[in-house]
C-alpha cells in the first residue's frame, strides 16, 4: 500500500449519491485506482458515472484490497473498479485439453467479473477479488496489440472479449466498442467477437465499423434463461438486438452454452430455435457453438450456496479426463444431436461447431469432427474469412 | 486431593498485544463446589469432546498438581478460565469441591482471561478441531477481524481463509451429535463443511450413520456429496432418503458388517444417482462375462466411459502361459462387438 498522494487526476465533481441503472447494472459505487486515473478509459466511465459515489484509491497494480478464496469473497457486483492491468491482455485461450477439441481462441482480457448473475457461471468459482473490474490501460495495450497482430500477417486472429466478463454489459458505461472497433478496422487478419446477453448495442450502432465484428449472443432455452441467467435480458429482447445488429451489417453468432438438460428441455431448446427463426436471418449468422453444461468440481457448492434451487447441477455429472464434471457422454451426444437436428433445418449450414468436445462425441452427434483443435480452428477461420468476403 | 501448585502464567505473545504478560497475579485460593461450575459451556471454555480417563487416573492417584483458574462474572457466578478436563474429572470422580485460583481481582480482561486459558490448553496439547471452533467463536467479539485471521487462525493452526472462520462458528453452533464425530476425527471437518446447508435432523442422520458405517474421509465426502445431489433433484431429504428402497434394508442389516453395509449404502445410492451410467456398466459387465475371456484376461472400460480406451489385462505365469493365453484371447468370438454400451455393444 502507497502512502496516498495527490491525484494524478480528478475528473469528476465531487461524489454524489446516484446509481446508474441500465438492465443488469446497477452501479452504486466507483473506484479510480490510482495506476488508472490518467487514463482515457477511466476518463469517459468517471464522466458517464458521475452521479455515482466515487473515490480514488491507493494501491499497488490492480488492488491487493480483499482479496480472498474464490467462491468465498462478495462478489460485490455493484461496484466499478477501474484499474490497471499490469499483465499480457491478449492471451490464448486455455482451453481445456486432455482429449477435448477446442477452438484456439484468443482472449483479450478487458475486464473481470459480470454485472449479470448467471447461476452456472464458472467465474464465481474463478474470481478471488470483488467488484466489476475493468482494465483502463486497454487503449494503451491496444497499441503493443496492433504490432503483435500485424507483424503477423499470415497468421488469422479470432478475438474475443467475453472470457471474463460479458462484452457488452458495461460499455454503456467504459465505451469498450469506442476502442475496439476502430482498432479492428486496421487489422486484416483479424476478426473481434463480443459475446454478450444483454442487449447493450448502442455503442456498436453508432460506430461506422462492421467488416471483421462477429456479436454473439448465449441462448439457452426458456426455462434456463428465466430460472438461471440472472439479471439477463429475455430471450426475445436478446434475439430483437441480434436482429438490429444483422440489419446494421453486424456478422452475429450464437452460442447455446451451457446446454442444460432440465424438465423438457427438447421443447425448451425447439421454443429457442423457434424465437431465433423469428427474428434472425440465418443466411448471415456466422456460428453458432453448442457447449453441454460443464464445470469444475470446485464450482458446485458455490452454486449450492448462491444459488438454491438452481436446476443446473441436476443430471448425471461425470468427471472428465480434464477433472471437470460433464453430462454422461450418450446424455451429451443426445442434446447436441437434438440441437443439430433442430439447428440445420432451420438452415443447411449454421456453422455449428462443439466447444470442449471430444472427437468421438462430435461424430456421433455431428455426423463429422475436425479431429484436433487444429482442425476445428481452421475450420472457423475459414467461416470467419467466408463470412467478411461476403459482408464485407 | 488438591497439591500446591507455583504455577506462571503462559509466556507473553509477541504478535498479540492483549496477551497477559509475563506473571501473573497469583491470586486467593478458594473452594469451590463443583456443581456450581459450568463446565461444558461459559465465556472461557475450550476444551470439548476430549478422553479423561488418564487424567481421571492421575487424580485418583496424585490429586490435581496445578488448581483450575476461575474468575467470578458480574452477577456473582464463577466462570472456569482454565481447568475444565480438571474439574470434569473431579465431578466424574465424585468429588463436590475444588480448590481453585481466583483471578477476579487480577484487572485482566476478559480477553486475558480467554488467551490465559488458551494458552494452556495450546501448551500441553493439540486442540480438536470443535475446540479450535469454540476458541475462534469466543474471541470472534473480543478482537478485529483483521486479528482474528491474521493472529489467532496461525495460532490455532488454521489456515487463514475467508472460509475458514465462518466454517469454524458454524461447527461451533453444530448439534452436540456432530461436534462429537468431528471432535473425534470420526466425520471429516470437509465433511462437515458439506454438511452445513443441511437440516439438522439429516446432519445428526449422517452423522451417525457415518460414525455406524465408519466411513474413512474419502468415503464421507462420497457419500455427502451423492445424497447432497439426490436431495437436490428428488427434491427429497436425507431422511426420507435413506428410509426407502434399497438404502432402509442396507441400514437395517448394517450393524452386521459395518465395512460391507457401508460399500452396499455407496453403491446403492451411486446407482440411483447414476442410473444410465450404471445401467451402461452392467451392460458392459455382461457384456464381457458373456466372451467368457480366458483365465487371467479382464478387460475394463474407460473411467465413466469419458475416454474412448479399454484396457485389457493379462495375469500369466510363465512366456508359454502368455503365449497359450494370447492364442486363447485371439480365437474368442465377440470381441469386435466390445464397445459403449449404448451403441449395441452389449
Amino acid at each position: 500500500m502507497r502512502s496516498p498522494g495527490p491525484p494524478v487526476w480528478r475528473p469528476w465533481a465531487p461524489p454524489g449519491k446516484g446509481v446508474i441503472e441500465v438492465e443488469g447494472v446497477g452501479i452504486r459505487r466507483v473506484l479510480l485506482h490510482e495506476d488508472a486515473a490518467d487514463s482515457s478509459l477511466a476518463r469517459t466511465a468517471c464522466d458517464r458515472l458521475k452521479k455515482v459515489p466515487s473515490r480514488i484509491v491507493f494501491e499497488d497494480r490492480a488492488g491487493g484490497e480483499g482479496k480472498g478464496e474464490p467462491g468465498r469473497i462478495d462478489l460485490d457486483k455493484e461496484t466499478l473498479r477501474l484499474v490497471a492491468f499490469p499483465g499480457e491482455m491478449l492471451k490464448p485461450c486455455p482451453g481445456t485439453g486432455e482429449g477435448y477439441i477446442c477452438c484456439g481462441y484468443q482472449i483479450l482480457n478487458v475486464g473481470v467479473n459480470c454485472p449479470l448473475d448467471c447461476s452456472y457461471c464458472i467465474l464465481q468459482a474463478y474470481i478471488n477479488q470483488p467488484s466489476l473490474r475493468v482494465f483502463a490501460n486497454l487503449p494503451r495495450a491496444l497499441s503493443g496489440l496492433a504490432d503483435r497482430i500485424d507483424r503477423d500477417p499470415s497468421r488469422f486472429w479470432r478475438i474475443g472479449t467475453g472470457e471474463f466478463t460479458d462484452s457488452l454489459a458495461l460499455d454503456p458505461v467504459v465505451g469498450w466498442t469506442d476502442l475496439l472497433l476502430p482498432f479492428m478496422e486496421g487489422r486484416r487478419n483479424a476478426i473481434l467477437e463480443l459475446k454478450t446477453k444483454t442487449v447493450r448495442i448502442e455503442g456498436l450502432l453508432a460506430s461506422r465499423t462492421r467488416d471483421r465484428i462477429v456479436v454473439s449472443w448465449s441462448l439457452n432455452s426458456p426455462r434456463i434463461v428465466s430460472r438461471e441467467e440472472h439479471r439477463a435480458p429475455s430471450l426475445e429482447k436478446r434475439l430483437r438486438a441480434a436482429a438490429r445488429c444483422q440489419e446494421e451489417g453486424f456478422a452475429v453468432g450464437f452460442h447455446f452454452d451451457p446446454l442444460v438438460r432440465h424438465p423438457g428441455w427438447k421443447e425448451g431448446y425447439e421454443r429457442t430455435v423457434e424465437l431465433l427463426d423469428r427474428w434472425i436471418a440465418p443466411k448471415k449468422v456466422i456460428w453458432i457453438s453448442l457447449g453441454a453444461m460443464r464445470f469444475m468440481p470446485g464450482l458446485k457448492p458455490i452454486i449450492r450456496r448462491r444459488h438454491p434451487g438452481s436446476e443446473v447441477l441436476r443430471g448425471e455429472f461425470v468427471p472428465g479426463t480434464d477433472g471437470k464434471l460433464r453430462y454422461f457422454k450418450p446424455m451429451r451426444t443426445e442434446m447436441y444431436a437434438h440441437l443439430r437436428e433442430l439447428l440445420t433445418a432451420w438452415h443447411p449450414d449454421p456453422g455449428l461447431y462443439l466447444c470442449m468436445e471430444r472427437d468421438d462425441v462430435w461424430l456421433d452427434a455431428m455426423g463429422w469432427s475436425p479431429g484436433t483443435s487444429k482442425g476445428l480452428s481452421d475450420y472457423l477461420d475459414e467461416r470467419a474469412r467466408t463470412t467478411f468476403s461476403i459482408i464485407g | 486431593m488438591v497439591g500446591k501448585d507455583s504455577r506462571k502464567a503462559p509466556p507473553h505473545s509477541g504478535d498479540d498485544p492483549q496477551t497477559p504478560g509475563h506473571t501473573l497475579t497469583e491470586g486467593a485460593r478458594v473452594e469451590i463446589p463443583i456443581s456450581d461450575l459450568d463446565l461444558d459451556h461459559g465465556p472461557y471454555c475450550t476444551s470439548f469432546g476430549r478422553d479423561e480417563t488418564a487424567l481421571r487416573t492421575s487424580i485418583q492417584r496424585a490429586g490435581v498438581l496445578n488448581p483450575p483458574l476461575v474468575h467470578r462474572q458480574g452477577e456473582g457466578a464463577w466462570a472456569v478460565v482454565a481447568g475444565f478436563s480438571r474439574l470434569r474429572a473431579l465431578r466424574d470422580l465424585g468429588e463436590r469441591a475444588c480448590s481453585c485460583r481466583d483471578l477476579s481481582g487480577s484487572g485482566l480482561t476478559a480477553l486475558n482471561l480467554l488467551l490465559l486459558g488458551l494458552h494452556e490448553n495450546l501448551g500441553t496439547r493439540d486442540l480438536n478441531p470443535v475446540e479450535k471452533a469454540m476458541a475462534l467463536a469466543r474471541l470472534e467479539p473480543l478482537v478485529l477481524k483483521d486479528d482474528l485471521e491474521k493472529t489467532y487462525l496461525p495460532l490455532l493452526g488454521l489456515p487463514r481463509r475467508h472460509g475458514t472462520i465462518e466454517d469454524h462458528l458454524a461447527l461451533n453452533h453444530a448439534e452436540v451429535e456432530v461436534r462429537l464425530a468431528v471432535a473425534s476425527g470420526r466425520l471429516c471437518l470437509r465433511a462437515f463443511r458439506m454438511l452445513r446447508t443441511w437440516s439438522s435432523a439429516d446432519r445428526i442422520e449422517i452423522t451417525r450413520w457415518i460414525h455406524t458405517l465408519k466411513y474413512n474421509t474419502n468415503k464421507q465426502l462420497q457419500l455427502i456429496d451423492i445424497i447432497s445431489d439426490l436431495m437436490d433433484e428428488k427434491c427429497v431429504t436425507a431422511h426420507s432418503l435413506l428410509e426407502t428402497g434399497p438404502m432402509a434394508d442396507i441400514l437395517e442389516q448394517a450393524g452386521g458388517n459395518p465395512p460391507q453395509a457401508a460399500a452396499r449404502l455407496l453403491r446403492a445410492l451411486r446407482r440411483l444417482r447414476f442410473p444410465s451410467l450404471s445401467a451402461a456398466e452392467q451392460a458392459f459387465h455382461r457384456s464381457v462375462t458373456a466372451l467368457e475371456l480366458p483365465r487371467g484376461v479382464s478387460v475394463t472400460h474407460p473411467a465413466h466411459f469419458e475416454g474412448v480406451e479399454y484396457r485389457l489385462d493379462i495375469r500369466f505365469r510363465n512366456g508359454r502361459d502368455l503365449v497359450d493365453t494370447l492364442d486363447a484371447l485371439a480365437r474368442t468370438s465377440g470381441l469386435e462387438a466390445l464397445g459403449p454400451p449404448w451403441k449395441g455393444g452389449d
